[in-house]
């Protein structure tokens, strides 16, 4: 049973990410501005928080810095600013993930979820060895098994080669051509473009949000990397 | 105080006391300068003090009386001056003549010598009365005439070593007469005709006159005989000498002026010292009423502040000059009065004189204050009028010569110009024309102005062009410094710089408002999605309650969409204000148009794929670099690509061309569209613009205005064309090494 605090201005977003939250069974704290949250984590145990920015009396980022002071409580940011010079600074402050409002309810779970596996169950070293991690990814090679957030994810072989590639040279921008080169030991001849569908698969299945990926990421018109995860 | 200042008796009082005490003051200065000439404040008694008056007054009688013998006047005849007495001794010291009432006197003077020219004694005496012959004797320099000595050495005459003779025993004999003349009394015409003959016997070289006074021993016969035909050329040296001592007398009847100035001697003597106190306090009251007359000046009773009075109203200057005759004439009066035989009589005319003078001047001086206090004192002058009105008769000529040319238009108001130029030139050359040095000058100084004039305006000129050349290429900010030009020039000028104002004002205004709207639609698309978060968490919510109601199921699977449809556009509401009006950064790298038509071909490939579209890419070997922001790219070709898969008919190709033409990267999308396209390729780029068959399918109608926006940002061109249904996009960047 987590604690999970949720704060909003608007009443309504508040109730109905509980209705969402409670039969997964989380229990919902809930909060109005950034002053009440930080009463409720003083007051009781929080497993993760979810807040939103524009809030009257304190708002979020300066909430997240003062919560920073003295916990690293999950934090995800829940915003109707879509620049990226916001969620810029709310990842820098401290934030640890972020969705944009109107936000889909299964992409919130989804992104809780992944939040509470890292925080509960994979803080700390408990990494088996010969495994290749970054960020939430876990890829062993003796076992060929690849856990995101500790769940296992099905990949076909050239998804788990490009997968091995990338994060074996994490932050190292692979063209489409090199990547053929490298995984299907051909010239690709026009076939570039196989790369980047292969990269679309990979990212459905490892991003809970392929449109906004966290860690296979094109760098467009250059190539693909996978970044090299702040935590890991 | 107050009350005292607007008082007029006050005043009249203070006015009447500074006049007395002007008077007195005058009256003692007169007592102390009498009184310190003669040297009473330094310690002479009185009689010394009467003294230094009564021995010059007696010289200048006794001078007169010589100068009146030499013509041949009678001992007799002068003898009526009033208070005072004479003697006259000859060579020998013998007395001569003694006017009356000699013994009874108060102050005797030195003796003085005079001649008597023997011209005028022949004249005046010998012919006509036949007895005085006299002659200067003296060593006062005072009488002393050279001429007359040199004379009597060129004749070899013995008579200057008597005179010498004479002279040097002078001092000696000055206290000799002074008692014989004592003795000499009432006898004194008797003897003085003996000695006269006892000095024919002995020293005089000619025989000729007896110096017989007039009286009694006039008719001898001798003279007669003298007179004879052949001693008349001895006659010029015929000189005699003799001296004179005058007395003055003591209570005689008649001699008023001597004993009252001798009175007033003896009074001014007793009060020196109260002159001197006498002058100190009367200066001081006088002063303090002067000032506070000047004070006062203005002020009247139950009046606030400084009121013009009577004299104010006569013009500064000219009351001045009318003050200035009458004092001139008290001073006339003055000097006129000093004239005056009578003391008595001078004293009343001094003290009458200033009286006048002074109350004449304390009242232009009270005018004078007023005048100062009111800060009048100019402007009440005839002359500053006088002046002022002439000045503003020209201020108001030179507006009018001014007002005429600034009426007139440019072309005539030059011609006038040029043509007075023209009309000085040639009446300057009729005026001098045999004159080749003046005319040359009026030429050159007339070429000096001209060209000084034409290089004034070339430098305005210049300044104009500088500016039109700055506001053409943009520069809102040049200003035009016209403090110093005129007329046109200034204009011209002035204009430009309206233009500039008027320019920056209105790009100023564009910025403004084009950051208002980017801004009011980033606001209120944040406030949208706030509700719209809400709407679309409970529609799902609804959604996974069980509804038995097929028609309830079938509506919320509408608002669903909608809702969803609401979102985009609202984000893309934002993208393409934000995107059109510049407001994104934008990150330059280096970006190889080849991977990114591969990465975005491989994005599309299912949706295409569903879309039953069939995409043929064709590219260069090379790969083709351009300067660009990646992600804006991406946004680029995902809005046009997922452009074609809405709008594309199905079963058909894509084609997506890269190719480097002339160093430009050109990408080119070409499809055919699924509906009639009826209208232009460039209205098709503006927002919320769709053909009118596409309005109820999905999308914002923004995706190719954000995508030509950002293209843009990227400066790069987007051309797009409707030929028939087939529906072309041509992207066109340089390309980098």
């Amino acid at each position: 049973m987590y604690n999970i605090l949720v704060c909003d201005d608007e009443r309504d977003i508040v109730s109905a990410l509980k209705i969402y939250l409670e039969p997964e069974g989380y229990r919902v704290l809930e909060a109005y501005n950034g002053q009440e949250a930080l009463e409720v984590l003083s007051r009781e145990q929080v497993h993760l928080v979810l807040l939103d920015i524009m809030m009257p009396k304190l708002d979020g980022i300066s909430t997240i810095a003062r919560l920073r002071e003295r916990s690293n409580v999950p934090v995800i940011m829940l915003t109707a600013k879509s620049e990226d010079t916001d969620k810029v600074l709310g990842l820098n402050i401290g934030a640890d993930d972020y969705t944009t409002k109107p936000f889909n309810p299964l992409e919130v779970l989804a992104r809780v979820r992944s939040q509470l596996r890292r925080y509960m169950q994979l803080g700390g070293g408990t990494v088996k060895t010969g495994a290749l991690v970054i960020g939430g990814i876990s890829l062993d090679d003796s076992s060929k098994d690849v856990t995101v957030d500790g769940e296992p994810v099905s990949l076909t072989p050239t998804e788990y080669e490009i997968l091995k590639l990338l994060m074996n040279n994490p932050g190292k921008v692979f063209s489409p051509r090199e990547m053929y080169k490298l995984i299907w030991k051909d010239e690709p001849y026009g076939a570039e473009s196989t790369v980047a569908v292969h990269i679309r698969h990979l990212r459905e299945k490892v991003e809970i949000n392929p449109a906004e990926p966290r860690y296979i990421k094109a760098v467009w018109g250059q190539g693909y990397k996978i970044e090299r995860g702040k935590e890991a | 105080m107050k009350n005292l200042k607007s008082s007029l008796a006050a005043k009249l009082i203070a006015s009447a006391l500074l006049v007395a005490m002007a008077v007195l003051m005058l009256y003692s200065v007169f007592g102390i300068g009498i009184m310190y000439e003669r040297g009473a404040y330094s310690g002479a008694d009185l009689e010394e003090v009467q003294e230094d008056y009564l021995y010059p007054w007696c010289v200048s009688n006794m001078y007169n009386l010589m100068e009146n013998y030499r013509h041949g006047s009678l001992p007799e005849n002068l003898d009526d001056i009033a208070g005072m007495g004479f003697a006259i001794y000859d060579e020998k010291d013998q007395l001569v003549y003694a006017s009356q009432g000699i013994d009874d006197y108060i102050l005797k003077t030195s003796p003085y010598g005079f001649n008597y020219p023997a011209e005028s004694v022949i004249i005046n005496n010998i012919r006509d009365r036949k007895d005085v012959l006299i002659t200067r004797l003296d060593e006062d320099p005072y009488f002393v005439e050279e001429p007359l000595e040199e004379e009597e050495l060129k004749e070899g005459d013995p008579l200057p070593e008597a005179a010498t003779a004479g002279a040097e025993a002078l001092p000696d004999e000055t206290a000799t007469p002074a008692e014989s003349a004592a003795p000499a009394e009432t006898a004194a015409p008797v003897e003085s005709t003996q000695p006269a003959e006892t000095n024919l016997d002995t020293g005089a070289p000619v025989p000729t006159t007896s110096l017989e006074p007039t009286e009694t021993p006039a008719p001898t016969p001798e003279p007669t005989a003298v007179p004879a035909e052949d001693s008349v050329p001895d006659i010029s040296t015929f000189v005699k000498r003799y001296k004179m001592v005058g007395y003055v007398l003591d209570g005689v009847e008649g001699n008023g002026q001597v004993n009252s100035m001798l009175r007033l001697f003896s009074f001014c003597y007793g009060h020196r010292t109260d002159f001197v106190w006498i002058f100190c306090v009367s200066a001081v009251i006088a002063l303090l009423c002067f000032v506070f007359l000047m004070a006062a000046a203005g002020h009247k009773k139950d009046r606030e502040g400084i009121q013009a009075g009577f004299t104010e109203r006569v013009p500064f200057d000219l009351l001045s000059a009318l003050f200035f005759i009458p004092v001139v004439i008290c001073v006339g009066m003055g000097v006129e009065v000093s004239y005056a035989n009578s003391v008595l009589l001078q004293m009343v005319g001094y003290g009458l004189a200033i009286a006048v003078g002074v109350s004449l001047c304390l009242w232009w001086c009270m005018s004078f204050a007023v005048r100062l206090k009111m800060h009048t004192v100019l402007k009440s002058c005839l002359c500053f009028r006088v002046l002022a009105w002439c000045w503003r008769l020209i201020k108001r000529l030179w507006a009018f010569v001014g007002e005429v040319l600034r009426g007139m238009r440019l072309l005539p108001k030059a011609t006038l110009v040029i043509g007075g130029i023209l009309l000085v030139e040639f009446f300057w050359l009729c005026a001098f024309q045999y004159d080749l040095g003046v005319t040359l000058f009026g030429w050159v100084v007339e070429r000096l102005v001209l060209v000084a004039l034409t290089l004034y305006v070339l430098l305005c000129m210049k300044r104009l062009l500088q500016a039109g050349k700055e506001i053409s290429e943009g520069n809102l900010d040049y200003h035009v410094d016209t403090a110093r030009m005129r007329g046109p020039l200034k204009e011209h000028g002035e204009q430009l710089n309206r233009i500039t104002d008027g320019m920056t004002k209105a790009v100023d205004e564009r910025m403004k408002s084009e950051r208002f709207r980017t801004e009011l639609i980033t606001n209120v698309s944040h406030d949208i999605k706030t509700p719209l978060t809400s709407i679309i968490n409970y529609v799902d919510l609804l959604e996974k309650e069980e509804i038995d109601n097929d028609r309830a199921r079938e509506y919320l699977e509408v608002l669903s969409r909608q809702s969803a449809r609401l979102k985009k556009l609202i984000d893309d509401l934002m993208e393409a204000s934000k995107a059109s009006t510049g407001n994104v950064a934008v990150n330059w790298e280096r970006c190889q148009l080849n991977v990114l038509l591969d990465q975005c071909a491989g994005e599309y490939a299912e949706k295409l794929k569903s879309a039953n579209l069939e995409l043929v890419l064709t590219k260069p070997e090379e790969p083709v670099t351009i300067q660009a922001d990646g992600r804006h790219m991406w946004r680029v070709f995902d809005n046009l690509l997922s452009n074609i898969c809405k709008y594309a008919m199905a079963g058909t190709r894509v084609y997506l061309n890269l190719e480097q033409v002339r160093g430009m990267a050109v990408v080119t999308f070409r499809n055919i569209s699924d509906s009639q396209l009826n209208i232009s390729g460039d209205e098709l780029m503006e927002r919320f613009v769709r053909g009118d068959r596409s309005r109820n399918t999905e999308g914002s109608g923004l995706g190719l205005s954000i995508a030509r926006s950002l293209v843009q940002l990227q400066k790069g061109q987007m051309n797009l064309t409707v030929d028939g249904d087939l529906f072309k996009v041509v992207l066109k960047f340089d390309v980098t090494e």
